[in-house]
């Protein structure tokens, strides 16, 4: 199996990544940022950016003090527009994740990812609403701020579920409920109805939170209401100003 | 008995009209000399640039460690937003011995010209809303930021030349990398002579929000993103560049074969050398007839546009504006005036000296405009 | 089978209902019955072949490889299709590259290296001829079986090859038996406080969430995290019931590595 692409231009093919040289001192330094959860979050939300899709939301989320700790993630929501073939009673629900600058989840984790974030927002988006139409959410991570070879990926999964529901929001698809997620230590818990119902759990990483799935599930309902506030705030402040 | 028919004119709000009619629409709005934009004839949109701080020179304390973008962009022309970064790779080449010297003596017919000069490898994506296979537009425009760049001669060859320094580790462990530009005469010339290694340049363009043709504003987004790139230094370990490995296939004929794990600094970079004076930006204009017919009926004293003649257009934006323009005209050119691309595709044979004369006027003015916002940024 | 949304809702309620009232009458942790095969294919090093009472057939077959493992970083490769639906689907995809992350990250190394330059490097391939039901878990019962019963080549030249430019040589017909420990991954539905194990495919398309448990060295590990199992009854879950599933499996995962092991 080995296709070129004449689609894309590639470059020549004996060129070889570039390969940096390990800091072992900044490694070091990078991993405690890491380590400390939910402190000093900030986010910045702003709806509307993407202009020929449905709705979207560019959503940049800072970690500390440091600029650089920063995710930006750009959410647009196409549809709900009309699909063609088979009849269908309610919309399907489609969702792609990409990486526009640094390439660094592997494909099948993206695929995951994508699987995970539908199975949530198919419990949260009102599909009976919409029969004979598709529903297509694509993300973009345009900043991320993974340093390791290894991708944190919990913070991603988190700005996605937070994006998309902004983006639902901004194109006026109907949602059961704002859907927030909120993180502790390398878990990610998607909560709805106030917290009472879980919508996804990802637990990717053995940390020390054990097997107690519960205590687990509280730590991230706090920072669960603490983004769905702000999600909430902003919508309101957003709508006021359009009045 | 006959019904008495009834003739109303439908009136649409100018969205609608702007869907259903565009040329209509278009005609409209310039009769009353104004774009379906709001903009001005000859007016172009504002362009907002920064270099996001996503590449890994950008901002000296982060930590680099899996993070390649030599350079980055983004760019926001009306509602369009381009993220162009710039990665990088290395390429091998073994030159025979006669070759290093012939590299002095230039000839100055036209392919070698090219082979002076150096390319980037573009891929565009526009943001659709759909998955698969690139579109025809992405293809294009990829292509053609590849042959504008070479053609430009924006990026001489040697500025892409990996300087390789040589990383000695003394005996009390600590280890120091010399670089034979910074140094001289301390290298054994040796390892430099047998081969070459030369960095290649991959542009990725993302595009939101596509709103008119995109190949100026992808053009200057990947213009600012390769002022700001920065290549960093490399290095070959001391104890392997001089490595000889035996491979021994049991039984066949032993071969030698050297290896150099090229290794980046990640401290230590250099921004990439432009050729200063073949730094260009892109415009476009349409040009476009003004039907009479269309316009609405006009009370004495308002404004005349010059009757039934060509108008033209910059920067084309929108749907309408798309939709009904037929000559086009597309420009890159330097502050100073040197043309670097010029193209004219003519619908209605209307592109008359005049209105190309006066693009490239316009288009010199933008692109000292254009060019004056990079140097504020860099600031 | 497709049922209607009469059959559907009928059934959801039943699975709802305490205790609930499974179609094939199993009880909520209770397992549909398998047959295992394993060592079967001759020219691989291990293989299985899980049956499980519903047809869903499941095919594993691992080889190895001789690799220096200082340059190839991955000593587990996974490759998993499944009949009737796409390679590049979201579904295959996500199935291969959760189950290639479990085994490369919770296989012990150690049990591969060869010398200390060398190591086995598994290839693991994953073949589903009819699957009805979410086939993870038997994937997992079957990658357990077939890595239990593969034989790697005897090793026969020193095992300090540092300063040795020798290639590792084998024994001509003796094999060892690969001990590794196999994580398992175990699928549950939630339908509406009640959790079940092993959900067959009508039970999985009334379900109101799917869960995916990870079993390894006696505890419940991470991978632990929420799936689609249909797209028309997913909605919320309690946290009490993903508690509930995580118990379940803490109960029966011991039952089955014995089941398993008999083998």
């Amino acid at each position: 199996m080995n296709i070129t692409d004449r689609r894309r231009i590639l470059g020549p093919s004996n060129a070889k990544p570039l390969v940096f040289e390990r800091l072992e001192s900044s490694e070091q330094a990078a991993q405690p940022p890491q380590e400390k959860n939910n402190e000093n979050e900030s986010m910045y939300i702003k709806n509307g950016l993407v202009s020929n899709a449905n709705g979207s939301s560019y959503l940049e989320l800072k970690r500390g003090e440091s600029s650089e700790q920063c995710t930006i993630l750009l959410s647009s929501v196409y549809g709900p527009r009309p699909s063609r073939g088979a009849f269908s009673s309610k919309a399907s629900l489609s969702v792609q994740f990409k990486e526009v600058t640094i390439e660094k989840i592997p494909s099948g984790e993206l695929k995951e990812i994508c699987n995970f974030l539908s199975n949530i927002f198919s419990a949260v988006i009102n599909l009976e609403r919409y029969p004979k139409s598709g529903i297509d959410i694509f993300l973009s991570l345009i900043k991320n701020p993974i340093t390791s070879d290894e991708a944190n990926l919990e913070p991603i999964i988190a700005a996605c579920v937070n994006g998309i529901t902004l983006a639902l929001a901004d194109a006026g698809i109907e949602i059961f409920d704002t859907v927030s997620a909120g993180t502790y230590k390398r878990n990610v818990v998607a909560f709805s109805k106030n917290g009472t119902e879980v919508v996804g759990l990802w637990k990717d990483k053995e940390d020390d939170t054990a097997n107690d799935i519960l205590s687990v599930i509280e730590n991230c309902r706090g920072n669960y209401l603490q983004n769905r506030k702000g999600i909430i705030e902003y919508l309101i402040r957003s709508k006021n100003a359009d009045i | 008995m006959t019904e008495s028919l009834e003739l109303r004119p439908i009136t649409f709000h100018p969205d609608v009209l702007a869907r259903i009619a565009p040329e209509l629409s278009m005609q409209r709005h310039l009769s009353l000399g104004l774009r379906p934009s709001l903009r001005s004839f000859e007016e172009f949109r504002n362009v907002e640039i920064s270099d996001g701080g996503l590449s890994f020179a950008s901002n000296a304390d982060i930590d680099r460690k899996g993070n390649n973008i030599l350079g980055s962009n983004v760019l926001k022309c009306g509602k369009t937003m381009v993220v162009t970064s710039i990665t990088g790779g290395i390429v091998e080449e073994n030159i025979s011995g006669s070759r290093v010297d012939d590299e002095s003596t230039e000839s100055s017919n036209r392919a070698d010209r090219l082979s002076r000069f150096a390319q980037v490898h573009p891929v565009v994506e526009v943001e659709r809303g759909r998955v698969g296979a690139p579109t025809d537009e992405e293809m294009t425009l990829s292509q053609r930021l590849r042959d504008c760049v070479l053609h430009s001669g924006l990026i001489p060859k040697k500025a892409l030349d990996v300087a390789v320094g040589i990383r000695s580790t003394d005996s009390e462990g600590i280890s120091s990398i010399l670089y034979p530009d910074e140094e001289e005469n301390t290298i054994s010339s040796g390892l430099k002579s047998r081969r070459k290694w030369s960095y290649v340049l991959y542009a990725k363009i993302q595009v939101f929000s596509r709103d008119g043709p995109l190949f100026e504003i992808c053009w200057n987004s990947l213009i600012y993103a390769l002022k700001t790139t920065q290549l960093p230094r490399a290095f070959v370990d001391e104890r392997t560049a001089d490595l000889k490995i035996p491979v021994s296939m049991r039984g066949r004929s032993a071969t030698f074969r050297e290896t150099f794990d090229i290794i980046c600094d990640a401290s230590k970079f250099q921004p990439l050398v432009l050729n200063e004076e073949n730094v260009a930006f892109a415009s476009n204009f349409a040009i476009i007839d003004v039907d009479p017919e269309t316009e609405l009926p006009k009370d004495e004293d308002e404004m005349q546009v010059d009757q039934g003649g060509s108008v033209l257009l910059a920067d084309i934006q929108g749907e309408a504006e798309e939709a009904s323009v037929f000559s086009t005209i597309s420009i890159i050119s330097s502050d100073a005036g040197r043309l670097k691309h010029f193209k004219v595709i003519g619908g209605g044979l209307n592109a008359s000296m005049e209105h190309l004369k006066k693009s490239l006027n316009l288009a010199k003015l933008r692109a000292s405009d254009l060019s004056a916002k990079s140097s504020s940024g860099d600031r | 089978m497709v049922l209607s949304v009469t059959e559907k809702s009928y059934l959801h309620e039943s699975l709802a209902s305490v205790p609930p009232a499974r179609p094939d009458g199993r009880k909520a942790d209770q397992f549909r019955p398998i047959e295992v095969f394993t060592d079967f294919l001759p020219a691989s090093n291990g293989s299985s072949k899980v049956v499980a009472s519903d047809g869903t057939e499941c095919l594993v077959s691992v080889k190895c490889k001789v690799v220096d493992h200082a340059v190839e970083e991955d000593l587990v490769v996974v490759d998993v299709d499944i009949a009737g639906h796409r390679d590049d689907s979201g579904f295959v995809q996500g199935i291969a590259s959760t189950l290639s992350k479990v085994l490369s990250t919770q296989l012990d190394r150690s049990c591969l290296r060869l010398t200390k330059k060398y190591s086995f490097k598994l290839y693991i391939d994953v073949l589903v001829l009819s699957s009805f039901s979410h086939p993870l878990t038997l994937i997992s019962f079957a990658v357990y079986s077939a890595l239990n019963s593969t034989q790697l080549p005897k090793l026969i030249s020193s095992d300090d090859d540092l300063d040795v430019a020798e290639l590792p040589t084998f024994h001509d017909y003796d094999f060892v038996k690969l001990n590794v420990s196999v994580p398992l991954l175990f699928t549950l539905a939630i339908c509406g406080k009640n959790v079940l194990v092993d959900p067959a495919s009508n039970e999985s398309d009334v379900a109101n969430n799917g869960i995916l448990v990870t079993w390894n060295n006696g505890k419940a590990t991470a991978p632990i995290r929420t799936l689609g199992l249909n797209e028309d009854y997913v909605s919320g879950v309690s946290p009490q019931s993903l508690q509930d599933s995580i118990k379940m499996i803490e109960q029966v995962a011991p039952e089955v590595l014995q089941a398993l092991g008999g083998i």
